[in-house]
């Protein structure tokens, strides 16, 4: 029985190191211990460090307790009575990770408005068919290029599919130089001012709805989140979104 | 206290130095000063001895030894007896010590001077003991191997080295000790186990 607690073999040895301390627990481990230890040299010699090494432990000078412990250990408690208690957020602004993770924060905040900022949002409506409220009037004057293109989300699968089946047509003045997705904007026909540089509100889109469509400036068709219909100025990297709502439920 | 006369101020003092540690936390809890003047004369030793095996550092020992007593004495109301006082204390004391580990290690992390540190002034150093062997040969070896005991200790890892002091330092019970840390039985053999291996490669020459 005993060898088979505690056989001389690398694991049994290595049980026997580990419980050496411990056999007391257990009259029965005590012995069969007691008994490998007999038969195996190694764990022999590891019995006699380890009684070596917790006598030296054991040996180690006792500090002594200074003379004035008492009388500091009465003065801070004096002193705990009549200070206030930390709030939580005053240990919070005390640890090291806590102005890291501030300056990160405002890092972030910056990065997110200033994309944002490039952004103008307008306004959401419930639905097509009510007033529409629009941001104010955009002064910067967007060429009409043939770089330029309208965009529709490259992956049209993850849309709405009565988004998918709006159709929007751009036009600029009374033409129409888009009427598809990821087409790109031909050369507007404005017939009469044909060079000069058109702004983005002179940019509509039509939206059609069975028989039904309604036209509205680029700059008020709006949309919560994301762009269904994008325009941008490659060569400037100027850009300007707008979409429907999915939301309104116009389909 | 002073309205009384002697033999019951004896009398008092008998049955304070009788009392439990169970009862005396009690007897804080309602404000008695006596009681917690006991706990502090029973357990200082112990604590302040503990905590300077954890850290190596006089000063800051005696600091923390202080501050595990006015925890005491601030929450002694909040006690309960679920397991014994000196568990209880030992853990107030166990998790300021290696609070203090850790504030030390992110301290040591971002200290540009420390390169350019005079390790004289350390105040991780050994502290130095009164005379009391004979001979100073004796005397000299003594030191040495306290010296190399001692850093040896410092050397564990953390985990290591609480348990380790816990058992072959304190004296404590492995069932104290399993209270203490929280740990399971089998953690805190394993443990030991491996800060004694450590200790013993390291203090190969004494043993």
């Amino acid at each position: 029985m005993i060898s088979k607690e505690f056989p001389l073999t690398p694991t049994g040895c290595r049980l026997v190191q580990e419980n050496l301390d411990t056999a007391d627990f257990n009259v029965v481990q005590q012995i069969a211990i007691l008994s490998h230890c007999q038969k195996c040299s190694a764990c022999q010699t590891h019995s006699q460090q380890l009684t070596n090494l917790r006598t030296l432990l054991m040996a180690q000078a006792r500090i002594q307790v200074p003379n004035d412990f008492d009388i500091k250990l009465r003065q801070k408690i004096a002193a705990s009575k009549t200070l206030k208690p930390i709030s939580f957020w005053q240990q919070l602004a005390f640890q090291p990770a806590f102005g890291a993770t501030l300056a990160a924060t405002a890092i972030v905040g910056i990065f997110v408005g200033a994309y944002y900022y490039q952004q103008p949002q307008t306004t959401v409506a419930n639905n097509l068919g009510a007033e529409i409220n629009t941001t104010p009037k955009v002064s910067q004057p967007y060429s009409v290029t043939s770089k330029q293109i309208v965009v529709v989300p490259e992956n049209p699968s993850s849309q709405p599919k009565e988004i998918l089946q709006t159709q929007p047509r751009v036009r600029a003045g009374a033409d129409y130089v888009a009427s598809n997705q990821t087409r790109p904007i031909k050369q507007p026909k404005i017939t009469s001012q044909s060079s000069r540089p058109i702004t983005l509100d002179e940019i509509d889109v039509e939206i059609q709805y069975g028989n039904a469509s309604r036209t509205l400036p680029l700059s008020a068709v709006t949309y919560g989140s994301r762009p269904v219909l994008k325009v941008d100025n490659v060569s400037t990297g100027e850009n300007r979104s707008a979409g429907i709502s999915p939301e309104a439920k116009i389909f | 206290m002073s309205s009384l006369s002697y033999s019951a101020e004896l009398e008092l003092a008998n049955g304070i130095s009788s009392a439990t540690d169970h009862e005396l936390v009690m007897a804080v809890a309602q404000g008695d000063e006596t009681a917690f003047q006991e706990i502090v004369h029973r357990y200082r030793n112990q604590i302040i001895n503990f905590i300077y095996r954890m850290l190596n550092d006089y000063d800051r020992a005696t600091d923390l030894s202080q501050e595990t007593f006015l925890r005491i004495y601030t929450s002694a109301s909040r006690y309960q007896a679920t397991y014994s006082f000196s568990t209880y204390i030992y853990r107030i004391a166990a998790n300021l010590a290696i609070s203090e580990l850790r504030q030390r290690k992110r301290r040591r992390w971002v200290s540009f001077l420390l390169p350019f540190r005079n390790h004289d002034d350390d105040g991780d150093q050994e502290m130095e003991f009164p005379d009391q062997a004979p001979l100073p040969d004796e005397l000299m070896i003594d030191t040495e191997r306290r010296k190399a005991v001692s850093a040896a200790i410092q050397s564990l890892p953390e985990k290591y080295r609480l348990t380790l002091v816990l058992r072959d330092v304190e004296g404590l019970s492995y069932e104290e000790i399993i209270e203490i840390t929280s740990l399971s039985e089998g953690t805190v053999k394993s443990r030991i186990n491996r800060g004694r291996n450590l200790l013993r490669d390291k203090l190969q020459k004494y043993i």
